[in-house]
């Protein structure tokens, strides 16, 4: 009767019956392990958030960042020569970038600059700084240090205290670029 | 790391003439971004975040400061003169925590300019 079978079948039989075995046995332990009760995490919560945002670091967007300055500028047609911006053109630190915003204006209390938006484009934050001036300065002149991640524009819109607009754009070239 | 906030204005200066106010902090300005391998954290975020300006208790300007501002932070802003007295400027960080430096200044009434 046995040599009626093919020989393959036996083998066949036994190899299944094998890895049944080997494949319940995985089971089992795997199932031990998972109920068993594990020490606690050497990672602690904090470290999991590290993990989590050194995986999804935020990724400088220009067309956010346009979208921010036009969200300032709101429509309004910006004035010719009234923000002026000195900024050197190569930079080899991104993370000093001197900059130094002036605004031609008489500075009464009906011709000032009420807020002074400052944007780098091509940063992860976009917005650099926030200047709120007052008649009582005299002169609108500001002199600041700013950290950029990479070559881009650096923007800077002056609101005025009548609702006209200011926008003053200037590229700017890093050759090290900073943490921001 | 010691604290260190420093303004510089000038000593004397003549009525209506507009002066420059140098601030200068010392701060990490820790944008929060930075991953520290020793450590296997991110660095946790630390700004400064306003500066504020009184001239004899008036305020005359008010900055808002972003994780871009780079450390150290340098800044200088113009001030007209009215009346002698004092210029205060004071840095607010990320838990409230504010400081300030002041310095004095006297205003000339020059009849001849």
């Amino acid at each position: 009767m046995v040599s009626d079978r093919p020989e393959g079948h036996v083998r066949d039989s036994f190899e299944q019956r094998r890895r049944l075995l080997v494949s319940g046995g995985a089971t089992v332990i795997a199932l031990l392990a998972a109920l068993t009760p594990r020490p606690a995490s050497a990672i602690s919560w904090r470290n999991k958030l590290a993990l989590f945002r050194r995986a999804f670091p935020v990724q400088p967007d220009r067309t956010e960042a346009l979208r921010m300055v036009d969200y300032v500028v709101d429509g309004r047609a910006p004035r010719a020569d009234l923000v002026t911006l000195e900024i050197p053109d190569l930079v080899e630190n991104g993370e000093v970038v001197p900059i130094k915003i002036s605004v031609d204006c008489a500075m009464t209390a009906d011709d000032y600059p009420q807020i002074v938006h400052i944007f780098a484009l091509d940063n992860p934050y976009p917005e650099v700084a926030r200047y709120h001036l007052f008649p009582e300065n005299g002169d609108a002149e500001i002199d600041m240090r700013c950290r950029m991640r990479k070559s881009s524009e650096i923007v800077a819109v002056a609101e005025m205290s009548d609702g006209s607009v200011g926008v003053a754009e200037r590229h700017v070239d890093v050759t090290l670029g900073a943490c921001s | 790391m010691k604290a260190i906030r420093r303004i510089s204005v000038p000593k004397k200066v003549k009525k209506d003439q507009v002066f420059t106010v140098r601030t200068l902090a010392r701060h990490k300005m820790e944008p929060g971004v930075r991953f520290d391998a020793d450590r296997f954290v991110v660095t946790p975020r630390h700004l400064l975040q306003e500066v504020l300006c009184h001239y004899n208790g008036q305020l005359v300007f008010r900055a808002e400061w972003f994780s871009a501002v780079s450390a150290n932070p340098y800044l200088t802003f113009k001030v007209k003169a009215v009346e002698s007295g004092e210029i205060k400027v004071t840095w607010i960080d990320d838990y409230a925590v504010e400081t300030f430096a002041a310095a004095a200044i006297e205003v000339i009434d020059d009849p001849k300019s």
